[in-house]
This record gives structure tokens, C-alpha cells and sequence, in this order.
């Protein structure tokens, strides 16, 4: 470390000492020796005052700058993703156009394999909206799936506490709801939304723990991640978004992950 | 192993003078392409299969066979039988014999592809005795450049600093040597600091940042009459020179109008242009391989990263936002590539970026690495690292390799471009 400040530019100083340096040399220069005296002028103390709030300002310019930067960095990689985004849609549009037409006797568009194409299924992403939830294999009784969307509803319309105590009753299922790992999953949610960070990490560990194959294990998992880096657990955080990236590859959650622990390495935590 | 021991300190014993390079590929040898350099037949004073290969295997891109894990020792393709070397699993086959040659040696040698059993080059290099390595690593440049299709870049020179001793006899001395080490020759010595060494596009010079008059000043010497020249000894800082391509200017870190800024100097006209303008510390110039501009580090993010700014000056622009730390940049000579010193793990690592697809990696394992700098083909990085020696990093492959020389702490290394 020592050895690598000696080779930032020539002056074998590091850019913040040399500021600092510039800026003593500056208050040296417009004797800043007799502002440090207790019988200074006015003047003086107006001017000091006025060196403080340039160096803050500075500061703070250097920060705005830095994230300006960024900004215009994550959007410009934004726009890639999306014109990617497009150009795959539009591809598995084709392809499935293949498939469904096959009748005209027009052969697939070159290049086009239908079969090894994916279905165009987006992936949940995990965001606040209960996204909608595809119809379970197993039997779901009628109840238990009315007390299910019945907490989805709460929680669409912001009634955080009464969605809570719903899913409260899928979760408690006898036998055991299919559902459980889903309104475990919105209860953690819901935790989020009202600030109680501890809840919200036991009930996300749940469906973890508990459902460790269900895709929506991967993302309470990234929910843990950000739940600990929220509570500067830097090292909990890392661990966890590690794992979600290891044990759920290709997903969104892995992206989001990966985005987060990039994120906390530009932060430097 | 105590007999590789003996063997090696018997080398040591018999080459003083010599830096020794050992090769220690530290990753795995995925999709490297299996090659075997036969020792030469005839008599030379070098092993110059030993050095082909060395040269290939510090490249990344191929993995070599040791001798005694060679089936047969053919000297000419009529003697090679092709499946004793498929057996073996390997693709490629260079073999070759040292003739003498009115006083010189004569270093004649051939590439085979086993699978096809074709002969991909027949060549021969001369070389003088002094020359020998040199010759060796111009069949490392052929042999590299038959089978992958990029010019090899073995037959170059390196730069760096060395410093010995303690205060007060430290000594500083700038040194130059073949790309694997050996051969080192100082051309300047000091009792104070040398820094950054550039290299002129023609190999001929190189520009370097001394403070032998208790303040930093830059000169330019003459590597082949040693003649010197001082170009910039400005108030306050002169530092981080960088040759445009072409030559004929220097890029430079100049505080005589105030903070650091980067300058362009005409060699000629002493004529300064200033191409950046900012409150906070704007340095570490270097070329872009079309001299259309340079990349530099700045702070002007609050954290120093790399910007890019064309030679008419203007608004520059980040290029890098992995890592919270970015400096010392170089592009490669193709342009793909930009190399930085990153931030990594509490420590600094060689970064390379991919300048097209945006995605970067690491090609070092820190945590005190410095300097990277490319080899006129762009597929190897030379960089210095913790405790001050250098190391060379594979940019496409996974090798990584150390240039131990037996001279105190080497830092500052400067890859030459391609011989003339």
C-alpha cells in the first residue's frame, strides 16, 4: 500500500495530501500563521471561513462529479442490456413464429433452431409487486387459495399488517400449504416495507431453510443479502449474495447479486 | 528435489551476472495448446530449446514438455515418427539443430502440426554468440506466430528500475534487458531516485524521470550511445513522461501553472500544450497506440480512476467504474485493452478492460502490484509486484510467471516495442 502511494504520479504524494499540501501552502500565503492566533481580525476569521467552505465544496463537487459519472456509465451500459434485451425478444419471437407456422411450407429463417430456443418466459424478478403466481402442481384446497390471494390483495393495496396475519394462516397450514414458501416469502416483503428488518431476515431464512429448491428461495436469499447490507453487515451481505450467486447461477436473482457485491466493491465495503 | 537444488544453485554459481528466470504458471492450463520443443541438435554455448520453450510457456497460450518426457529426440522432420508425439498428446512439434555459420550460429529449425502431420514453417535465424539468446527468441517469435497467426513478441527489450542497498548507499539504476531477464545492462546510475522510463516507438530511447539534481526533471537518453538530453526540468513537479507513437513528443506531468495537469511537450521546440484543466490531480499519462490522445488517472471522483482525453484537450472521459481505485493506466498496442492498478482485497492487482465488450478481469494476484505495461503484441503483461520483482501475466490466457532478478527491488518495468 505504502509503496503504491509512492507511485501515484511522480511527487510520491497521494492526490488528497498533495491537496491538503496546495492548500497549506495557500494559507501560508495569505498568512494563515496569524489566523491561528486568538487576537485575529475579523477579516481573517471571514477568510478562514472562506477557505473551510471551498474545501467543502470541493469535496462535495468531487463526490456529485463522481456520481454523475456513474450514473451516465450505468446508463449507457443500460441502454446495451436493453437493445439486447430487444434483439433476443425479437429473436424468440421469430423462432416461435417458426414453430407456430410451420403449415405455409416457408422454411424456418436461417439460423433459427426453434427447438434449443427457451421458451420466452421472463423471469420473476424480485420486486415489490406480488407478481403473479403460477398454478401450483400439487391440489391446493380451495380455502388455503383464497387465503393466499386474499393476502396477495392486502399486500397490493398497501395493508401491510393485515397481509402479514393472512399469509400468518397459509403459513400455519395443516396440512402444510403449497403456498407456504410463496406467503412466507411476501411476509418477509411485507417485514421490509414496515422496517422491521428482523422479521423480515427470519421469514426470508424460512423459505430458504425450509424450501430450498423453490425459485423463490433464490430470491429471499438476495432479499437476506440486501436486508444485511442495509444493516452494514458487510461480510454477512457478501457471504450471502456469494451463495445466491453460487447456488442459483443464471437467474435474476444471481444478476442482481452480482450487481450488489460489484456495487459494494466500488463502494469499498 | 535436492538434486534440482544443487543443479539450480550450480546455475546460480555459474552465471553471475545473469538474472534467472523461473517460470511458475500458477493456473491451470485450460485451452492451452500442447507443443514440444526438442532439444536442438549440434553444438551451442545456449540451450536454445530451453529458451523457445520458456518464451512459449510464459505466454499463457501453450504448455510445454520437459525433455525427459519426450519419446524420441529428432533433429530434422525425416526423423520424427508423429504418433510417438500424438501418444503424448501433443498438437504441435518444433525441431531443429544449431550449424555454425562463418563465425556466427546458424539456428535452423521446423514446425510441425502432429494431428495433420504437416510442416507449418522451415526457417533458419542467425545469431552471433552474444546474439544467441536474442536468435532463440526470434525462433520463439516464428514458432508463436505459425501456429496462433500474431506477430510473437520473445526478440524485445524491457526497462525497468533497480534499487539496492540501504542509505545512505542506496543506489538507483536503470536497466535494460531481454524480454525473459536475462541480460541485464544498466545504463544510468544514481544515488537518487530514477522513476518511469518510456520507451520511444523506435526502441531507440527512453524517457525517464530522475532527481539526481534534488528535484524532479526528465531526460531523454540514447539506450545505444548512452547520450542523454534534460527536456523538462519546469518549477515543481516534471514527472510521468510517455512517448506519442511516432515520436518526436512527450506526454508529462507538469505543476508549473498550479496543480498537476497533463502537458504535451514538443522534444524539439520545448513547446508545452496543456490538455487537461481540473481542481484535482490529473497524471500517469499514456499514449493511445493512434496518438489520438491519452489516458491518465484523476481524483476528480473524490478516488483516482481513469479518464480519456483526445490531444485537443476537452472534456475527458471515465473509462473505468470497476474497483474503487484505478491508476497507472496503459492501452494495449491493438487498442482492445486497457491495463490499470486496481483496488483488490485490502491490497492492488493488475485489472485488464476490455475496452469493446466493457468486461473486466484481473490478471494478478496482488496485493502490491504495479506498473503493468503491454508487450508490443498485446498478449502479455509485464508489471512489478509486492517486495519489487517483475512479473509477466498472459492477457488472453491464465499464465502467470516471475522474473526473478538477483538485484535488489526492481519496480517501474517498461516493455519495448518491437526490434527493427
Amino acid at each position: 500500500m505504502k509503496h503504491h502511494k509512492a507511485n501515484f504520479g511522480l511527487s510520491g504524494l497521494k492526490p488528497k495530501i498533495l491537496a491538503q499540501a496546495v492548500i497549506v501552502v495557500l494559507l501560508l500565503g495569505s498568512g494563515a500563521s496569524v489566523l491561528a492566533e486568538p487576537g485575529a481580525t475579523p477579516t481573517q476569521h471571514v477568510m478562514s471561513e472562506i477557505m473551510n467552505r471551498q474545501q467543502q465544496m470541493q469535496a462535495e463537487m468531487s463526490e456529485l462529479r463522481d456520481l454523475v459519472e456513474r450514473q451516465g456509465h450505468e446508463l449507457e451500459m443500460l441502454k446495451r442490456a436493453q437493445k439486447e434485451t430487444y434483439m433476443d425478444t425479437d429473436q424468440r419471437i421469430r423462432a416461435l413464429d417458426a414453430v407456430v407456422r410451420p403449415t405455409g411450407g416457408t422454411p424456418a429463417p436461417a439460423g433459427v433452431a426453434p427447438v434449443s430456443t427457451p421458451p420466452p418466459v421472463a423471469p420473476t424478478a424480485p420486486v415489490m409487486q406480488p407478481a403473479p403466481v403460477a398454478p401450483p402442481v400439487q391440489t391446493v384446497s380451495a380455502d388455503d387459495q383464497a387465503k393466499y390471494d386474499q393476502g396477495l390483495k392486502q399486500l397490493r393495496a398497501g395493508q401491510y399488517q393485515p397481509a402479514i396475519k393472512t399469509f400468518d394462516q397459509v403459513i400455519k397450514a395443516s396440512p402444510p400449504s403449497p403456498n407456504r414458501p410463496n406467503a412466507l416469502y411476501w411476509t418477509g416483503e411485507a417485514y421490509v416495507v414496515l422496517g422491521d428488518l428482523k422479521s423480515a431476515l427470519h421469514a426470508f431464512e424460512q423459505v430458504v431453510q425450509d424450501s430450498p429448491a423453490h425459485q423463490k428461495a433464490a430470491d429471499a436469499q438476495l432479499k437476506m443479502g440486501y436486508i444485511y447490507y442495509d444493516q452494514k453487515n458487510y461480510a454477512r451481505a457478501r457471504e450471502t449474495l456469494n451463495k445466491v450467486k453460487a447456488q442459483f447461477p443464471g437467474t435474476q436473482a444471481a444478476t442482481l447479486a452480482e450487481q450488489r457485491l460489484k456495487r459494494m466493491q466500488s463502494e469499498g465495503v | 528435489m535436492p538434486r534440482l537444488l544443487i543443479a539450480l544453485l550450480l546455475m546460480f554459481a555459474a552465471l553471475p551476472a545473469r538474472a534467472v528466470l523461473q517460470i511458475d504458471i500458477t493456473q491451470g492450463t485450460d485451452g492451452t495448446l500442447p507443443i514440444a520443443v526438442v532439444p536442438f541438435g549440434g553444438g551451442a554455448p545456449e540451450d536454445i530449446a530451453q529458451i523457445v520453450s520458456a518464451d512459449l510457456a510464459r505466454s499463457g497460450q501453450f504448455n510445454t514438455l520437459a525433455p525427459n518426457a519426450m519419446p524420441e529426440r529428432p533433429i530434422d522432420p525425416q526423423q520424427v515418427n508423429l504418433d510417438a508425439w500424438r501418444t503424448v498428446k501433443r498438437d504441435y512439434l518444433v525441431v531443429g539443430s544449431v550449424r555454425p555459420d562463418a563465425g556466427n550460429f546458424a539456428l535452423e529449425f521446423y514446425v510441425l502440426d502432429v494431428i495433420n502431420g504437416k510442416q507449418l514453417t522451415a526457417m533458419s535465424v542467425t545469431a552471433s554468440k552474444a546474439d544467441l539468446r536474442m536468435g532463440a527468441h526470434r525462433v520463439a517469435d516464428i514458432v508463436y506466430e505459425a501456429i496462433t497467426g500474431v506477430k510473437g513478441a520473445f526478440a524485445t527489450r524491457i526497462a525497468y528500475i533497480t534499487e539496492t542497498g540501504q542509505p545512505p548507499m542506496r543506489r538507483y539504476s536503470l536497466e535494460v534487458a531481454d524480454s525473459d531477464g536475462y541480460n541485464p545492462q544498466s545504463i544510468l546510475e544514481s544515488k537518487e531516485p530514477i522513476m518511469s522510463p518510456s520507451w520511444s516507438s523506435d526502441g531507440r530511447k527512453l524517457a525517464y524521470v530522475s532527481f539526481e539534481s534534488r528535484r524532479s526533471s526528465i531526460y531523454v537518453q540514447d539506450v545505444y550511445s548512452g547520450r542523454r538530453e534534460l527536456v523538462a526540468s519546469f518549477p515543481s513537479i516534471n514527472g510521468s513522461p510517455s512517448w506519442a507513437p511516432g515520436g518526436g513528443k512527450l506526454a508529462l506531468t507538469l505543476s508549473k501553472d498550479g496543480n498537476p495537469e497533463i502537458y504535451v511537450l514538443d522534444v524539439t521546440t520545448r513547446q508545452t500544450t496543456r490538455l487537461t484543466n481540473s481542481a484535482a490531480i490529473d497524471t500517469e499519462a499514456s499514449w493511445l497506440p493512434d496518438g489520438s490522445g491519452v489516458v491518465f488517472t484523476s481524483d476528480r471522483g473524490g478516488r483516482p480512476q481513469t479518464y480519456q482525453v483526445g490531444v485537443g484537450g476537452g472534456a475527458p472521459k471515465r473509462l473505468t467504474f470497476d474497483g474503487g481505485y484505478n491508476a497507472r493506466p496503459s492501452v494495449s498496442p491493438d487498442g482492445q485493452f486497457l491495463a490499470t492498478v486496481q483496488s483488490c482485497g485490502g491490497g492492488f492487482c493488475i485489472a485488464v478492460l476490455d475496452l469493446k465488450t466493457g468486461a473486466s478481469r484481473t490478471v494478478s494476484k496482488g496485493s502490491q502490484d504495479e506498473a503493468p505495461s503491454f508487450a508490443p503484441n498485446s498478449a502479455m503483461l509485464l508489471y512489478a509486484s509486492g517486495g519489487g520483482v517483475l512479473r509477466v501475466a498472459s492477457v488472453l490466457g491464465q499464465a502467470n510467471s516471475t522474473l526473478s532478478l538477483q538485484k535488489g527491488k526492481v519496480r517501474d518495468p517498461a516493455w519495448g516495442p518491437f526490434r527493427q
